[in-house]
């Protein structure tokens, strides 16, 4: 019976440790997807003059050329452009994997947009890095503009930082890229995106 | 005794509360655009060197890195005529082909070649960062205005060097920190911006 004691007692310390060892895992990967998460999107700020404003998720919708629903496969090097004298400006590319096209070209399957790396030559490749290694595996959608210049046929940017929305797995969406992380215009009570179903229902209303 | 007219206070009352929340509400506005942001860059993963900064050197001294019209005036513009005027401030800016925290606090460049990226322009640290927010500081802003949008020059140079200096975006039309996007058309500071950089500096 001793003996049995000590074999139980032993299993049981051993399936505490274990318990233990999962909790601990499991609260370090919760934590660990947390700084990918916060890496990821303030790597990705940019703090500037954006061109184009709309009033409405709505209106930005019917402005985009593609708005799609889906995911981040892929996040590298885009593009070192060289200004005048001393400047250089960094791109990185963000592969995006289509679930669903809700406006525009509806047999695109992947499309490429295209995120200035507000960081110096030197910075730009950890920066990059560290895009790639906390690539978000949320549920996106995204308001998209094709870009215009010559070296940019084929790629995309966001019609601007409110036009980028991510299922926060909580039963929320959020805006990470805007100045206040929900979309300036939830602000005013407009057409406040207060919940993922506020996003499905856009996607209803402005679905081709 | 002479009775008070119940309307007339209730009315003064509420008048006093609507006074009273404006002033609360434009203070509390005016008040959140001031401050450094941004990722410290303690992180190993990341650079962290996006955001809003304070600039460390009271002698605020610009470098226009090639600028061509109307960015050359305009730069210069917004240096001498808004910031310099600001009490307490030392504000110049030089033309210059090369950029280096030795000579300067911030350096402007301007170029077609940035693309179509939906910037009228934009502001990054170039140096290196010390302190902690909200006074977090950067040895060298980055400005870069893109003249693929054709932005006014004087509005883009007030706004995007408000942001190297620690100005964040507001939601107040005198302001040149409202942003384009956000119907802003503002070429200058507003006196809340003014007032912020006078306390600060």
């Amino acid at each position: 019976m001793d003996f049995l004691n000590k074999i139980t007692n032993k299993h049981l310390g051993m399936a505490f440790a274990g318990i233990a060892c999962v909790g601990v895992a499991k609260v370090s990967d919760t934590a660990s997807r947390a700084m990918d998460d916060v890496t990821f999107w303030s790597t990705l700020q940019v703090m500037g003059d954006e061109v184009e404003g709309y009033e409405s998720l709505t209106a930005m919708a019917e402005s985009a050329d593609l708005v799609v629903s889906g995911q981040f496969s892929s996040f590298k090097h885009s593009r070192t452009i060289l200004g005048e004298y001393d400047d250089v400006v960094v791109y990185g590319m963000a592969d995006l994997k289509v679930n669903e096209v809700l406006r525009g070209n509806s047999d695109i399957e992947s499309v490429p947009v295209e995120f200035l790396i507000p960081y110096s030559e030197e910075l730009a490749p950890a920066a990059l890095d560290a895009l790639s290694k906390s690539l978000t595996r949320n549920d996106v959608v995204l308001f998209l503009r094709e870009k215009e210049g010559d070296d940019e046929v084929g790629l995309y940017r966001l019609v601007n930082y409110t036009g980028l929305w991510i299922d926060d797995k909580e039963g929320g969406v959020r805006a990470p890229l805007s100045d206040d992380g929900r979309g300036d215009w939830t602000k005013d009570g407009g057409s406040g995106v207060e919940e993922l179903a506020d996003i499905e229902h856009l996607q209803d209303s402005i679905r081709e | 005794m002479k009775q008070p007219n119940n309307t007339k206070v209730h009315f003064r009352r509420w008048a006093v509360a609507f006074v009273a929340l404006t002033i609360g509400l434009v203070t509390a506005d005016a008040a959140a655009n001031f401050g450094s942001v941004g990722t410290a860059g303690s992180n190993p993963n990341n650079p962290g060197l996006n955001g809003v900064w304070l600039t460390n050197n009271d002698y605020w001294r610009v470098g226009r890195i090639g600028l061509q019209a109307p960015y050359l005036q305009g730069v210069d513009d917004t240096v001498e005529l808004d910031y310099e005027t600001i009490p307490g401030w030392d504000a110049h800016s030089w033309n210059a082909t090369v950029c280096d925290d030795w000579n300067f606090d911030a350096c402007v460049y301007d170029s077609w070649n940035y693309g179509f990226n939906g910037f009228n322009g934009w502001n990054s640290c170039g140096g290196t960062t010390s302190g902690s927010h909200p006074n977090q500081e950067c040895s060298l802003s980055h400005v870069r205005i893109n003249k693929n949008y054709s932005p006014p020059a004087r509005r883009i140079a007030c706004h995007e060097l408000g942001h190297s200096v620690g100005l964040r975006h507001t939601s107040t039309s005198s302001s040149c920190m409202k942003k384009t996007s956000d119907g802003g058309t503002s070429e200058l500071l507003s006196s809340h911006d003014r007032a912020h950089l006078n306390a600060e500096y």
